[in-house]
């Protein structure tokens, strides 16, 4: 399977509900969103984006909907089901206890 | 996972199955979107169209790979796999008459072999013979290697003397095997299968005949006049059916070139068996 980073890998599911959470988008808005927000994580290949939004899809987290784009052309646009709210909601949570873990164990000055 | 989203699931799934075409020409539409997105804001910032597209192909990544990993996760990708199998398979035994005959045939006499064997197994071994309590039914013969390797045939003496001494055995008759030549109406004679045997046998097998004829028990090696025809042989020679018009067999038969004749008698369907002296 390609992979944009190892880092990423873990995480970019997470992104992607996070992002579809505020608003439905295409692929397309999705990539341009993510290099915003978080610079240079799909650097390798934007196109990682479609196997994961499939992932999520057949997951049932997110819907899918071929509608116009605002220069009028047809363009699949992904939303966040409510399962999907939910598994955000548990991702968050996850992710929060590990980096605050890390933070924790990162943090332990040596002696 | 509540139904609904099961039912989502599933419908998705079924999608990918039986409108394959369309699912993948969407996935390529989308990605196709994509890469004029990216070509288009190039060349918005002014970068010229060949540049534009070719550093959108680089920024969008492999496009077949990741059609492949989206593939993927719609599952079926083992079973289109074996589709593709079996499509090149198709194709091959096609291009291949010569393999495909010899292919053929080794599988259809391994199969027959093994069915046949089976079949052997399986009536000889497996099925429980149409007799009450055929478990119980065991056969007892005597071997005096110092007069002959082969079982010895049935000796009414010892055959006394099994049955009066015997604990575990609740009846005893003796049978021996054997063939002859028979002739039914003026048809001509084949071989069939016969069975010598003491009158206990239908008490030992508790399957009487049709025709109970008084068989007496004492003595009946001396009168050996007892004759038992199956009605089976009878059967699909034009003179015998199951229906239930009164039957009609031919009035002589020959047995082991003997003339002997048939009393009229009802005609025997399933394994009962009809009888009659001479």
């Amino acid at each position: 399977m390609s992979k944009p980073t190892d880092l990423v890998q873990g995480t970019l599911d997470v992104l992607i509900l996070k992002i579809l959470a505020l608003q439905p988008l295409h692929g397309f808005a999705l990539a341009q969103r993510l290099k915003q927000i978080s610079g240079d994580v799909l650097q390798a290949s934007e196109g990682s984006l479609y196997p994961a939004l499939h992932k999520l899809e057949q997951e049932g987290w997110i819907d899918a909907e071929w509608k116009p784009t605002e220069n009028n052309r047809r363009a699949k646009f992904y939303s966040l089901t409510r399962r999907g709210h939910r598994e955000l909601e548990r991702q968050i949570s996850d992710w929060t206890r590990l980096s605050s873990a890390i933070t924790h164990i990162l943090s332990i000055e040596e002696a | 996972m509540s139904i609904q989203s099961k039912f989502k699931t599933l419908r998705l799934r079924l999608r990918s199955l039986f409108q394959r075409n369309r699912v993948e020409a969407d996935l390529d539409e989308e990605m196709q979107f994509h890469l004029q997105s990216l070509i288009d804001e190039q060349i918005g910032s002014g970068v010229d169209p060949a540049t534009a597209r070719s550093n959108a192909v680089k920024a969008l990544g492999n496009m077949t790979l990741l059609k492949e990993d989206a593939r993927e996760t719609w599952g079926w990708t083992r079973f289109n796999i074996f589709l593709q199998d079996v499509r090149y398979a198709a194709r091959t035994l096609r291009k291949n008459p010569g393999f495909t005959l010899t292919a053929l045939l080794t599988l259809a006499l391994g199969i027959g072999a093994s069915t046949a064997m089976f079949s052997l197994v399986d009536s000889v071994l497996l099925r429980p013979l149409s007799y009450r309590e055929s478990g119980r039914l065991v056969a007892v013969w005597e071997l005096i290697p110092l007069i002959t390797p082969e079982p010895l045939g049935p000796n009414p003496r010892h055959a006394d003397i099994f049955r009066r001494q015997s604990a575990s055995l609740s009846g005893l008759a003796m049978v021996q095997q054997g063939a002859t030549g028979l002739a039914i109406g003026s048809n001509h004679p084949h071989l069939v299968g016969t069975v010598w045997a003491s009158p206990t046998l239908f008490e030992v097998l508790e399957n009487p005949p049709l025709i109970n004829l008084r068989f007496v028990s004492e003595g009946y090696l001396e009168s050996s006049g007892h004759r038992l025809v199956s009605g089976r042989l009878f059967e699909g020679r034009g003179s015998c059916s199951c229906s239930s018009s009164p039957p009609s067999l031919p009035d002589f038969y020959r047995l082991a070139g003997l003339p002997r004749s048939i009393p009229s008698i009802p005609c025997a369907c399933s394994n009962q068996s009809t009888s009659n002296t001479s």
